[in-house]
């Protein structure tokens, strides 16, 4: 913790920190919504979620190795990812979507270890990353440096949440979701294809995360086995904010990026990883004294 | 009397085993592993219904304990550090002084963590359960990583087995088969007490348990003091066996150790007592399997065999078996008629 | 001599009033009804009295001790239980398990924790499940019954646990008609040989009138009326109520 006292005497720093956690977490507000669409539509807590979003990193990757610039990354990593969701879907998902959630969980844990041995074996253990080439912004006297394409990846985040709000808001398939996740057997009553909207509902979380896993590869890295993380993160933010409680989300998501860059720098980058999990059991413990107070249980 | 006979024929065959295929002395050890993992992890799960993704956590905590006691109490740890591998080795009197001494410290510290931990996190629910144990599973060994005291990233190294104890491979597997059979009897004492009784319940619905007032919380961590009691020795012994600790790989191995224990009490039927039994050895056979034949690709082949069992195959062999054959395997189907009921 | 008495016990959810100033008392010994049109607030009282969430003013007090702050096994543990209106039994044990774990909790030692169950209690629980008229089916898994039946296995269960009193939710809602009077049977029976107070909470008029010493209505979240069985048939309130002639 020595470094705590150069936050105080130089609190430019504070402002890096600060920079860079808000920036990331557009991003993870991204994933956290698309974690949960899907449990609030399908009951399901997709575990592969950070997978989902490593793979998109891959892609983008995999273009960026054949001279392609990884912004094109985005929206072929949207598609595959879109067709990998709905293939996960028809082949696993739809057998555990109605049961028992421990259940699912188990399944997308399985999918989980599947797809991060299977790109170990592709790709090797091998920390990659994609440069896309923007240039940095040097702020306050050169004190605080921000990579443009982390502030580009900042926007794109909040635009792609944008049209998926829109898309959830306005359109006929989109209605149907919400219409699912509000009392399914009414729903399939009144004539919508239920099975087709958790179709759509899990590749849309899935083409999510490989849009985010693009902007994470670009303005970060990818790695086999980074994808435990952002589930975990995820799935905190989701916890925090609760399932329909769209700003919520985004405030924690940025909420977290800014928490994880000060522990980073205050613990240290190898007790990074320890800081989100130690995160998750002290949110959840916390958040269930709280219910206990009032004689709830967090279920 | 039948009882009797199966558990006599079992053990003559584990007895023997290693000594008739003395080239799979370490899988057999590794057998043992394996059931000891089933086992607890479905006295928590299966029996009480608070599955577990974190029960890797008394695993890996018994391994850096009886590692720690066993250096410690003869080596100086800085010293240790930089000669490690080129010590000599302990005389078999200390190895086993420290071994045992490691041992039974490693289970202590798993019960009192099974308490303090238990207070909280047993509070939790379903899912929340499941994936706070993960989240703290996960933790230990990210933290273990960063702690000197024991290794950080680049790990402990146990003391060498040494001469004088007979073959290696055949000491440990008579060791870890001997943990297995007691976490077996231990368990299967349990379940036909109050204790397995209530712990149902609480599976069932612990909200009636409760309602009915049931002492859920003690009931609770004591199973999972049951647990991580036997978890931690069997990660100690392990530690000795493998001879090298890697915080997250080997001790709190929660993407692999930790999987495994849920998948392998599924297998063989979750909530019976010989259901995590023959999870665990099905499993490790065809792990083995695996790793002969798809060497690189098992781990990818792991992931696709959960998600078969999970999707396909959720109740297990205990569970199918008893649906084909319930009178063989323990439920009644049709009313008994009774002298003396009188309606 | 008051066994049960809620003073003045009030308690919203969100923006709605649930509960509003409600005092009801049991005398010991004897059998309480609680009736009332859907959404009147009855099923939220047995809540706030068994410790299934806070209440928001007023006391409770059961054998002359304030309760409203203890949790629920604290409170079953004094000897108060509930039983609820979607039948909750133990689906994958068989119904003598389901009796065994039944049993009261209140002085149970460590160590009485890893023992078998004594002998009389295999006897007390073959006793009560023919008192019930499940004898026949305990070796099934109590999951396997129908609902009727797991009604009655959740009756027995609570006679096992020796209460002092016994919260009754809609007690023969979902049966058959022609076993009804069966069950009518079996309450009165608790209540006279085993001297468990009962506080029940009924649609089924015909049920309740027969069954209760005095009755207690509630509507809206208020108490509308409270007085004995002819008395309350007769108050054009809660006839208006049932009715909904306002």
């Amino acid at each position: 913790m020595d470094n705590l006292q150069i936050l105080l005497d130089a609190p430019i720093f504070s402002v890096q920190l600060l920079i860079d956690g808000l920036l990331v977490g557009a991003i993870f507000a991204l994933v956290a919504y698309g974690m949960a669409l899907v449990w609030g539509v399908m009951n399901i807590i997709n575990i592969c979620q950070g997978e989902y979003v490593m793979l998109g990193g891959f892609i983008t990757y995999l273009l960026f190795s054949w001279g392609i610039s990884p912004f094109v990354g985005i929206p072929v990593a949207f598609v595959v990812l879109y067709l990998v969701g709905w293939l996960t879907y028809r082949v696993v998902i739809c057998r555990v979507v109605e049961q028992d959630l421990f259940i699912s969980i188990l399944a997308t844990f399985g999918i989980s270890i599947l797809l991060q041995q299977l790109m170990n074996q592709l790709f090797t253990a091998d920390v990659q990353t994609a440069e896309a080439g923007l240039g940095t912004a040097f702020l306050f006297n050169n004190m605080v440096t921000v990579p443009w394409v982390k502030v580009v990846g900042f926007v794109l985040a909040l635009s792609v949440g944008v049209v998926l709000v829109l898309f959830m808001g306005r359109s006929r398939m989109g209605q149907a979701i919400r219409a699912t996740a509000q009392n399914a057997r009414a729903a399939r009553i009144m004539g919508i294809d239920t099975d087709r909207v958790y179709a759509v509902t899990y590749s849309i979380n899935a083409a999510i995360c490989g849009a985010a896993g693009a902007l994470v590869v670009m303005t970060w890295v990818v790695q086999a086995f980074q994808g435990l993380a952002y589930t975990v993160r995820s799935f905190m933010i989701v916890v925090v904010a609760g399932i329909g409680n769209l700003p919520g989300v985004v405030v924690a998501g940025l909420g977290l990026g800014a928490a994880e860059s000060y522990a980073g720098f205050l613990l240290g980058a190898e007790f990074q990883t320890a800081f989100i999990f130690s995160l998750l059991v002290v949110i959840l413990l916390w958040r269930n004294y709280r219910l206990r107070a009032q004689r709830k249980v967090l279920r | 009397m039948k009882v009797i006979l199966r558990y006599t024929l079992i053990a003559i065959a584990a007895l023997a085993a290693p000594l008739l295929f003395p080239e799979y002395q370490i899988q057999l050890a590794w057998l043992w592993l394996m059931v000891v993992f089933a086992l607890t992890w479905d006295a928590v799960g299966g029996q009480m219904g608070y599955n577990s993704f974190g029960n890797v956590f008394y695993f890996g905590l018994g391994m850096y304990v009886t590692a720690v006691v066993q250096r410690d109490l003869y080596y100086d740890f800085e010293e240790y550090e930089t000669l490690a591998g080129s010590l000599d080795t302990l005389p078999p009197a200390d190895y086993l002084t420290g071994m045992s001494l490691g041992l039974a410290a490693s289970a202590v510290c798993a019960v009192l963590c099974a308490i303090v931990l238990g207070s909280g996190i047993l509070r939790l629910r379903g899912h929340y359960f499941a994936i706070c144990t993960l989240g703290l599973g996960i933790a230990a060994g990210e933290i273990a990583a960063g702690i000197d005291y024991i290794g950080a990233g680049s790990g402990l190294v146990t003391p060498v087995f040494p001469d004088g104890l007979g073959e290696k491979g055949l000491f440990f597997c008579y060791l870890l088969l001997a943990l297995a059979a007691v976490t077996f009897l231990v368990l299967r004492w349990l379940y036909t007490s109050r204790f397995g009784l209530a712990i149902n319940a609480i599976r069932d619905d612990e909200d009636k348990a409760e309602a009915m007032g049931l002492h859920t919380t003690r009931y609770k961590t004591i199973a999972w003091c049951v647990s991580g009691f036997f978890l931690a020795i069997a990660g100690g012994i392990m530690g000795d066996l493998i001879g090298f600790i890697d915080p997250v790989d080997t001790a709190f191995a929660g993407a692999t150790f930790g999987v495994w224990m849920v998948l392998m009490a599924i297998l063989g039927g979750k909530g019976t007592l010989w259901g995590p039994v023959i999870g665990a050895t099905i499993f490790h056979v065809t792990q083995e399997i695996f790793w002969t034949f798809l060497f690189g690709w098992q781990r990818v082949a792991l992931g696709a065999l959960i998600v078969i069992i999970v999707v396909f195959f959720p109740q297990g062999v205990m569970g199918f078996a008893r649906a084909r054959w319930p009178d063989r395997f323990g439920h009644r189907v049709e009313s008994v008629a009774d002298e003396g009921a009188t309606q | 001599m008051s066994l049960l008495q809620v003073k003045d016990c009030s308690k919203s959810f969100g923006g709605v009033l649930a509960n509003d100033h409600i005092s009801l008392e049991v005398p010991e010994g004897q059998i309480i009804g609680l009736i009332g049109p859907n959404g009147s607030g009855k099923t939220t009282l047995f809540n706030s009295v068994v410790g299934y969430h806070p209440v928001d003013a007023g006391t409770i007090e059961f054998k002359g001790q304030e309760i409203s702050h203890l949790q629920v096994p604290q409170i079953a543990r004094l000897g108060l239980l509930r039983t609820f209106q979607q039948t909750r039994i133990y689906g994958k044990m068989t119904c003598v398990q389901n009796m065994q774990i039944s049993v009261p909790h209140a002085s149970e030692r460590l160590a009485e924790m890893f023992t078998s169950f004594p002998a009389e209690v295999q006897e007390k629980a073959d006793a009560i499940l023919e008192f019930v008229g499940l004898y026949s089916k305990r070796r099934l898994l109590a999951g396997d019954l129908s609902f009727g039946q797991q009604k009655l296995l959740e009756f027995g269960m609570a006679l096992m646990n020796q209460p002092r009193m016994l919260l009754l939710d809609e007690p023969t809602a979902g049966i058959n008609p022609t076993l009804i009077n069966g069950i009518i049977d079996r309450l009165k029976r608790a209540n006279a040989e085993f001297g468990i107070t009962l506080l029940v909470i009924e649609h089924n008029m015909r049920v309740i009138m027969n069954l209760a010493e005095h009755i207690y209505c509630l509507a809206h979240g208020k108490l509308l009326a409270d007085g004995a069985p002819d008395v309350i048939r007769n108050d054009q309130r809660v006839i208006d109520a049932y009715l909904g002639a306002h």
